[in-house]
């Protein structure tokens, strides 16, 4: 018991010194500052057939196997630097945003390159597993994603992003922990609002005017126009960006209201509203949304859209601290290579 | 876009069905089958070639119950095949057996993996019983294939074979300097302790014992038993009798070496100081391995190695059988002849036996060959005087019509009887044979010595290719006034065969290599000839610089290059090439990293900034060219702010202008 309370306080402040090193950073380039090298079992199995080689050649007196061991030795400590180089330089980047709905399966986006060489073998791993072996071309980006699973509303950040390489001979192995700036925003999952409680103060003819194509004129394309009211086989056939000009419907400013749910727990209103945002969003019109602590004036857009969405993700959060998912690092040194 | 959805436990599990290497695999168990050729026994390799075979015609693999019965079958077989005898060969081949078997049933990188190593220490193994420039390429090439597969195994589906495979090479290539240096410095030290595996190899060359017409078998090969080169004056080649063993126990019929003869050492090593530089002649011996502890010597040599022992009655002995080629260096006093007295006979020195055996070299059968023995009882009784009676029985067969042929008759119970008086026709050791026996029956201690005889000069190399059909008995006879001489009756009869060699000896007959074609072949073909004696120097010169490079090679070199031998030296020398190896990797990595491509402009201005350094102006990290021309202008001199403003403007002017084009 007590080796299991002292391993633990160990371990605690092992993750607590790791923790502490290195920044968080939307970049990382690899290098001697923050890639670990050590041989792998099979490393220290070859080194084992090294010495046995070593002892056969001394008590048979063989040049020949000497000089097998000294190629053999040489190339192992070769090896030891063939993978770091094989790391050094390698950028890691955070990519875009993932957006998903509690409902979803969501990742983590990162982007893998290299300017100047190929690399080979990789593996990345996060805390719900490890990829393949892939390999990096020269100058191409990689963009792998690393799952955040089925989680509740929110915004995620990577804790530790673990990439590591046994090339060339899987003798060595070379890895490194990151801190990508990486992340991923749960959104509430989408529930319809119940018929009673739709039109909420606002005009239903906003939607089902676009529908009527007959009544709208066309006009050029402004910048600011929905994307939603281009008419898309216009474009197709005449390559001018035309949109349908619901002007004349002018639709009346909607405000999505927490107040509207009245009776309802506070996750159910945030998937109304989330159902809400994406409707109105997905029509085109100009809405604003009013939730407790947080007010958007209204808009339209896609921006708009994704703004009204983050704020759903976060309600409720006490200031800006996000929920952090925490990547066990020892898990991935427990698992060598072989 | 990557998925990390693919969730392995752990990856030295992880199944190799992608793994898409599997020719390279087969092609690493055949090469090594190759190399096993005639280390394990025929039927093996041929087993294990099929099996090799049979996987690689069917990816899928065998069915579990014949996985399984092949396995049983072949370890059953070679436990039934080698019982319990157990020698390094059984072992290699064992080991080789057992990876080959892992073939079957190879499912995770573990598996592969373990397999590769497998293989790398049976390519160690085959070293030691082949050590030609030739097998060595066979063991860098099986070296290099299962180092492709390790790589492979980390490269995954972007492996290319032949870039990788060339990369590896050149990786090889890289290392060799390194290799050198570790090879030629890197202490050698004795044995840890004395290996309990030997060697069951068939021995060849001369035996220790010799009944009549066993040399005349090793007439028709020409393989080499030695290779010798001599530093200082050249003996000449009748000079050359090279002394393995002494047969000192006649039964009437063969002679073998008695049991106090058989392993009776000096104990210890031989005191060989000083010696190891040694200023006056000296030759060296480069011994093909034949599997027995006995070497060949000139008469009156003296050892200058470290690793031999000198054994009873002048002869030398190797701790081990020699189960690969082995050098040793001998110095050499010549022995002086006797002279007018009795012509063709020298004096020896120190070939005399430790006192308790003395009695052993007139020992002769209960029974048997009653007229040579009446023959030289008379023949004693006329000349009391020993150096008399052994010119008396080298005149006889001078003088009698004795031949010297690869082909005598057949010999019935009373051997020497029936050569002397009836059939008069022999090989050298019916001759030695005989005349030991006579001179034994005559009360004179006498003994038959076998070795070689002789040896091909190659004058290209400056040295003496002894082979199999050189070997030769003699006799050596202890007479009262002269002390231990040798004698040699074939040289009374067939001179020709200590002055030229065998071939002149039996041209008339042309017997020479009669039953051995290809062997004939390499005499008789000019051409051949040629290339056989080229491939053999080249052989030589490996021989003699890589694969008998051992401890005393290595104390001379060492004190050659470092002016003394001393650990701290090496360890110097050792320490260096590691830092050396480190910097040149560390430069190579810093040389790698790429700076951004300057044009003609950006060089020069970052020259000129140079040069304003010296000024003591220096534009920091992040200032624009423009700041830094604006910061130099208040308190700069006129010129060099006049220079920078050039400078800056092309920079920028043409900068843009190629951004607008």
């Amino acid at each position: 018991m007590v080796g299991n309370n002292l391993r633990e306080s160990l371990s605690n402040r092992l993750s607590r010194f790791l923790a502490s090193r290195g920044a968080r950073a939307s970049q990382f380039t690899l290098g001697q500052h923050n890639v670990y090298i050590f041989p792998t079992k099979a490393g220290f199995a070859f080194l084992a057939v090294l010495i046995l080689m070593l002892v056969t050649a001394i008590n048979y007196q063989s040049s020949l196997i000497y000089l097998v061991v000294f190629l053999l030795g040489v190339l192992f400590f070769i090896s030891i630097w063939l993978c770091f180089l094989n790391l050094q330089g390698l950028e890691v980047s955070a990519g875009p945003v993932s957006k998903n709905y509690a409902s979803q399966d969501g990742a983590f986006n990162l982007v893998l390159r290299h300017s100047q060489r190929n690399v080979y073998g990789l593996y990345y791993a996060s805390m719900l597993g490890r990829s393949d072996t892939c390999s990096l071309k020269a100058g191409e980006s990689l963009s792998v994603s690393s799952p955040v699973g089925r989680r509740a509303r929110g915004v995620y950040y990577l804790e530790k992003f673990a990439i590591e390489s046994a090339y060339p001979f899987g003798w060595i192995r070379a890895w490194t922990w990151l801190k990508v700036d990486a992340q991923a925003v749960v959104y509430p999952s989408i529930e319809e609002p119940p018929e009673s409680l739709e039109g909420l103060g606002g005009d239903q003819s906003a939607s089902s005017g676009v529908k009527s194509l007959d009544r709208d004129t066309l006009r050029s394309f402004q910048v600011g126009d929905v994307l939603g009211h281009v008419h898309w086989k216009k474009f197709a056939s005449s390559e001018q960006l035309v949109v349908k000009d619901s002007a004349q419907v002018t639709p009346s400013v909607d405000w999505l209201r927490w107040d509207s749910f009245e009776g309802y727990a506070s996750e159910m209103r945030l998937s109304f509203l989330c159902a809400e945002v994406l409707k109105r969003s997905e029509a085109g019109s100009i809405f604003g949304l009013d939730i407790p602590g947080r007010t958007i004036s209204p808009s339209t857009g896609s921006k708009h859209r994704d703004s009204c969405l983050l704020e759903l993700a976060k309600y409720g959060a006490v200031g800006a601290a996000p929920s952090l998912i925490y990547f066990d690092a020892s898990r991935v040194g427990a698992e060598e290579s072989v | 876009m990557i998925d990390l959805h693919a969730q392995v436990a752990s990856k030295s599990k992880a199944p190799i069905e992608s793994f898409s290497g599997w020719p390279t695999i087969y092609v690493l168990g055949l090469a090594q089958a190759l190399s096993m050729w005639g280390i394990a026994p025929v039927w093996l390799v041929i087993c294990l070639v099929l099996i090799v075979v049979a996987l690689w015609l069917r990816p899928g693999g065998f069915p579990a119950p014949l996985r399984f019965l092949v396995t049983l079958a072949m370890v059953a077989w070679f436990f039934l095949y080698y019982r319990l005898n157990f020698t390094v060969e059984v072992a290699g081949s064992f080991l080789w057996l057992s990876a080959t078997l892992k073939l079957l049933e190879l499912k995770t990188r573990k598996d592969l993996t373990v397999f590769v190593y497998v293989m790398l220490y049976v390519a160690a193994v085959s070293l030691l019983f082949y050590q030609s420039i030739a097998h060595v390429a066979l063991q860098c090439v099986v070296i290099l294939l299962a180092l492709s597969i390790l790589l492979r195994l980390q490269v995954g589906p972007s492996y290319r074979p032949v870039a990788h495979f060339g990369s590896l090479a050149r990786l090889l290539v890289f290392s060799i300097p390194v290799v050198v240096v570790l090879f030629a410095f890197f202490p050698r030290i004795s044995p840890l302790w004395s290996m309990p595996i030997k060697s069951g190899a068939a021995s060849t060359g001369i035996s220790d014992s010799m009944s009549p017409g066993d040399i005349a078998d090793l007439a028709n090969s020409d393989e080499r038993a030695f290779r010798a080169s001599f530093v200082g004056e050249r003996p000449t080649r009748s000079e050359l009798y090279w002394r393995g063993l002494v047969l000192d126990e006649f039964d009437g019929r063969r002679w073998s070496r008695g049991a106090p003869n058989k392993g009776f050492r000096y104990g210890g090593k031989y005191d060989i100081g000083s010696l190891v530089d040694s200023e006056g002649d000296y030759y060296q011996v480069m011994l093909e391995a034949h599997n027995r502890d006995w070497l060949f010597t000139l008469e009156g040599s003296r050892s200058l190695s470290s690793h031999i022992e000198m054994a009873d009655m002048g002869l030398y002995e190797l701790p081990v059988e020699a189960l690969q080629a082995t050098r040793y260096r001998m110095a050499r006093d010549r022995p002086e002849p006797v002279g007018l007295q009795l012509p063709g006979a020298y004096k020896l020195d120190n070939v005399s036996r430790s006192k308790s055996y003395r009695g052993r070299d007139l020992q002769t059968p209960a029974g048997g060959n009653p007229r040579t023995r009446a023959y030289m009882r008379d023949l004693r009784q006329t000349m009391p005087n020993d150096v008399d009676l052994v010119s008396a029985v080298l005149k006889k067969f001078r003088v009698e019509d004795f031949s010297y042929t690869l082909k005598p008759p057949l010999l019935g119970k009373h051997f020497v009887d029936e050569f002397i008086f009836d059939s008069k026709q022999g090989f050298c050791s019916h001759y030695a044979g005989s005349m030991a026996f006579m001179l034994r029956a005559a009360g004179i201690p006498a003994r038959v010595v076998v070795g070689y005889q002789g040896g091909e000069y190659v004058s290209d190399g400056d040295y003496y290719i002894v082979r199999q059909y050189d070997a030769h008995g003699w006799v050596e006879a202890n007479l009262k006034g002269l002390g231990w001489v040798r004698i040699d009756p074939t040289a009374s009869v067939a001179p020709s065969r200590v002055e030229q060699n065998l071939q002149e000896a039996v041209s008339e007959e042309g017997t020479f290599l009669q039953d051995n074609v290809f062997a004939s072949l390499r005499h008789e073909v000019a051409f051949l000839a040629w290339v056989s004696l080229k491939t053999d120097q080249l052989n030589y010169q490996w021989q003699k610089y890589v694969v008998n490079y051992g401890q005393d090679e290595q104390y001379g070199l060492i004190k050659k290059l470092l002016g003394e031998y001393s650990l701290a030296r090496v360890a110097i020398v050792l320490g260096g090439l590691f830092g050396v190896v480190s910097l040149l990797i560390v430069g190579w990595m810093f040389w790698r990293i790429e700076r951004p491509e300057l044009n003609v402009r950006q060089k020069r201005y970052l020259r000129w900034l140079s040069i304003l350094r010296w000024f003591g102006y220096s534009r920091p990290v992040g200032e624009t060219p423009r700041a830094f021309l604006a910061r130099m202008n208040g308190n700069a001199h006129p010129w060099l702010v006049a220079q920078t403003d050039s400078r800056t403007r092309e920079l920028e002017q043409r900068d843009y202008q190629n951004g607008d084009q």
